[in-house]
């Protein structure tokens, strides 16, 4: 069996058939991941940038989203890039293997997914999100200029980055 | 630099211990040479650019630095991501060594580090396996022999063997499949809704682990 992670813009492919994919991949995919011989698996960072397809259209997230939740393995969801790497860092420390990257995922956690009846609560998640990003993303720039400003060609600090991209660490 | 910022953040007992065993070594995580991979490609291109004009971080890029992480999970990660775009580093260590002699030609003498290091760093930083282009088999392009292997030969403080590629180690036995739906419901702050995807899960314990 395959462990696969397929980041947002190939679900983007696989919903619109474009990029070189066709509805014929598409269906190769559904066989594979209902045989069992491919288990595709989806992360916050996934399903964020997915409902973020609700600023496009309404169709486009039902199309989207359900092309994500549809293919992914729907009981379980890669751990955050945070969580990943703290539990990494411990399990390095105290000379332990590494553990399972993913995690549980709830059936009425996956179900706030379903718009019929949480359209107005994406709307707000998707809008935090995306104003989260963009804000860190702008955080990360103005860093980028003051260290060309210094002409060092090397970043001190990585801090102010991590607290640019939403990581905050503990 | 990247995994000492990690580290230095966690509780005493864990970052003595990281520090005793070798933070060189911890790059043989998947999870952190993603990782490192990312964002030293991220600041690369950020301060740099690949010709002529740096690239500016889009809030797109914090998400495939998420993504990045978040394959080491997995044996096969899928992009579509072209990289073959201006401004954008090279998807193979061929592209990335074009990429990187225009960039020599247009700094000159001023290349901030070792070119083939970059170059091989910056191919093996792609994904494992991209959605094809054009008319390139028009199927899945495998670039599994791509992937990065990490010279851990210096600099090891310590005989330590971490694990890595444990993919097969991480497959879903069928017997356990019905222990999973089991578990369904297990952590009530999952119940909050979409935004408790992620904020939960940051809040750390007394013991700096996270909640499984």
């Amino acid at each position: 069996m395959i462990r696969a992670y397929f980041d947002r813009n190939v679900f983007s492919a696989l919903s619109e058939l474009d990029s070189g994919v066709t509805a014929e991949d598409v269906e190769k995919l559904r066989h594979a991941v209902s045989s069992g011989s491919l288990t595709m698996f989806g992360s916050s960072p996934l399903l964020e940038e997915t409902a973020a397809t609700m600023s496009q259209s309404r169709e486009m997230y039902l199309r989207h989203m359900g092309t994500v939740l549809e293919l992914i393995e729907r009981r379980r969801l890669i751990k955050s890039g945070e969580d990943i790497l703290n539990d990494d860092c411990y399990n390095y420390a105290v000379g332990l293997p590494e553990g399972d990257r993913t995690m549980p995922a709830t059936r009425s956690l996956m179900g706030k997914f379903e718009l019929s009846e949480h359209e107005p609560h994406v709307r707000q998640v998707v809008v935090d999100r995306q104003g989260k990003r963009t804000s860190g993303a702008g955080q990360l720039n103005a860093l980028m200029v003051e260290v060309r400003a210094d002409n060092a060609g090397q970043v001190q600090s990585r801090a102010p980055a991590w607290t640019s991209c939403g990581t905050s660490s503990p | 630099m990247v995994v000492a910022h990690w580290v230095d953040k966690r509780p005493p007992e864990i970052k003595k211990k990281c520090y005793k065993r070798g933070l060189k070594k911890m790059l043989e995580l998947k999870s952190f040479r993603f990782d490192a991979l990312y964002f030293v490609s991220m600041t690369y291109t950020s301060l740099f650019g690949m010709i002529r004009e740096p690239r500016k971080v889009k809030h797109g890029h914090l998400h495939d630095w998420h993504h990045a992480i978040c394959a080491s999970a997995v044996s096969v990660f899928v992009t579509n991501e072209s990289k073959a775009r201006p401004g954008h580093l090279g998807h193979t260590v061929e592209e990335a060594e074009r990429q990187l002699a225009e960039f020599e030609a247009t700094w000159a003498g001023r290349l901030p580090c070792d070119r083939a290091l970059v170059a091989a760093a910056l191919g093996a930083g792609g994904a494992d396996v991209r959605v094809s282009r054009g008319n390139q088999a028009r199927g899945v392009y495998d670039q599994h022999d791509r992937v990065f292997e990490y010279d851990v030969a210096e600099g090891v403080e310590e005989p330590f063997t971490v694990p890595i590629g444990r993919g097969g180690l991480q497959a879903s036995l069928p017997c356990l499949a019905q222990h999973l739906k089991a578990m369904d419901n297990a952590d009530p702050e999952l119940e909050r809704g979409v935004e408790s995807v992620r904020d939960p899960l940051r809040r750390t314990p007394a013991d700096g682990r996270r909640r499984r």
